[in-house]
């Protein structure tokens, strides 16, 4: 179970935030990854912006690259709005190539 | 608009000489008054018309708004019209530092003087158009104004430009990922981006304007406030646009080339375009030809522009 848990997570590395270019886990998005026995997992994610035009388009690529691992049945998605997203859910990472397009964070 | 850009201004005294030996020389500009009158007069004009298209995508794109499937897709629309303006201000904030009133150009000018490129005025019948809109029309304008970022020996306006293409990068992403969504998603959605594709792609080959043999006194590249020429940067969008269908299957109207090793095209170029029906003539015309057609402006002109007068939010509004 904590192997398919490091499998999604490094799928969630692969799903780039198409503004930054940034992983999903850097960018500080992912605030859950809920494994079931049935090979159902949930996964709980933010948005750093309200209206994301991104945020379709980011859950569907999330969908199509956890799907691709073996052991994964069905994800599913849940909007945490409980935890809101700040700058400090970025890591280090993520902060500097940000700043690489003249964003300061 | 790319014709537009083809501004016309003499460099032969000794002090725009000493200018572009400068830019050779790798020079950067930070003010305006570092410019000569030449370069200024040629920058002026190119942040003008360029801040003035920029409003001119607003009308166009909201066109797509009705036939957006899903909250989602409506916000895409927004979002994209949101960063329009914001390019709109961004270069419109530049071009003031030349003392050109924008607000005026945008909103006062006579429409008759307004040139942009000639989709814009042509209404988007669907989503699917949208977002092929976006993978093959945002790539063109990328490849142009990312030469600008790149290599305009005016500095602030490869900063602006900075933000501007940040921006566009993301509408293109957008466009390719939805394109490619529709292309699988079933025969019908798949006929709609062939249909779109069938359309959009000869706009994009015509995006970046006349072949440079025809152009004459380009002060755009005398002054570097760009560098690469139209057909270098038409070459790059062909083979970034053909990569891109190729890999799902699309059909454009260009070929590989094992010779050359890169993509030709097929289709009849120049050829007239029909904005009614938006179809080609798919028989070769003479670059005259063709934007004289272009000058007589879609379906959408000029109530586009009566509309962006009527929602000018100005004065009046506050």
């Amino acid at each position: 179970m904590v192997a398919l848990a490091e499998q999604v997570s490094h799928a969630l590395d692969q799903v780039l935030d198409p503004h930054f270019k940034v992983g999903l886990n850097d960018m500080g998005m992912v605030t859950d990854i809920d494994l079931k026995d049935n090979g159902q997992v949930e996964l709980g994610m933010r948005c750093p912006c309200i209206g994301c035009p991104a945020w379709k388009m980011m859950q569907h690529n999330v969908k199509s690259k956890v799907s691709e691992i073996d052991g994964i049945e069905s994800v599913k998605i849940r909007v945490d709005w409980e935890k809101p997203w700040t700058r400090d859910d970025m890591s280090e990472a993520a902060r500097s190539k940000a700043q690489s397009h003249g964003y300061v964070i | 608009m790319a014709e537009e850009m083809n501004v016309m201004v003499e460099a032969s005294s000794d002090i725009e000489a000493q200018q572009i030996e400068r830019i050779e020389a790798g020079e950067l500009f930070e003010n305006v008054e570092d410019l000569s009158p030449g370069y200024r007069e040629a920058l002026k004009q190119v942040i003008h018309i360029a801040a003035i298209s920029e409003v001119t995508v607003l009308t166009w794109a909201h066109t797509a708004y009705d036939t957006a499937p899903d909250i989602g897709a409506k916000i895409a629309v927004c979002a994209t019209i949101q960063d329009e303006v914001g390019h709109a201000h961004q270069q419109g904030l530049l071009a003031e530092r030349f003392d050109v009133d924008i607000h005026e150009g945008t909103f006062h000018d006579d429409i008759a003087k307004i040139f942009t490129w000639p989709i814009m005025e042509v209404p988007i019948r669907n989503y699917v158009e949208f977002v092929v809109a976006q993978c093959l029309l945002d790539r063109a304008g990328l490849h142009w104004t990312k030469d600008i970022e790149l290599h305009s020996s005016f500095a602030p306006y490869r900063r602006t430009l900075r933000k501007v293409n940040f921006e566009e990068g993301f509408h293109m992403r957008h466009g390719a990922h939805w394109t490619e969504y529709y292309w699988n998603k079933s025969e019908e959605t798949k006929a709609a981006v062939q249909e779109a594709f069938d359309w959009l792609f000869p706009h994009g080959v015509m995006w970046f304007g006349k072949p440079d043999d025809l152009k004459s006194r380009p002060a755009m590249l005398q002054y570097q406030i760009r560098k690469w020429t139209n057909d270098f940067m038409r070459e790059k969008w062909l083979q970034s646009a053909c990569a891109f269908a190729a890999k799902h299957g699309i059909k454009v109207p260009a070929e590989y080339d094992e010779d050359q090793k890169k993509w030709v095209l097929t289709m009849p170029y120049p050829m007239l375009y029909d904005a009614e029906n938006y179809s080609w003539s798919q028989e070769q015309c003479t670059q005259k030809e063709y934007w004289s057609n272009a000058r007589k402006g879609g379906p959408m002109r000029p109530e586009a522009y009566e509309r962006l007068r009527r929602e000018e939010w100005g004065e009046k509004l506050w």
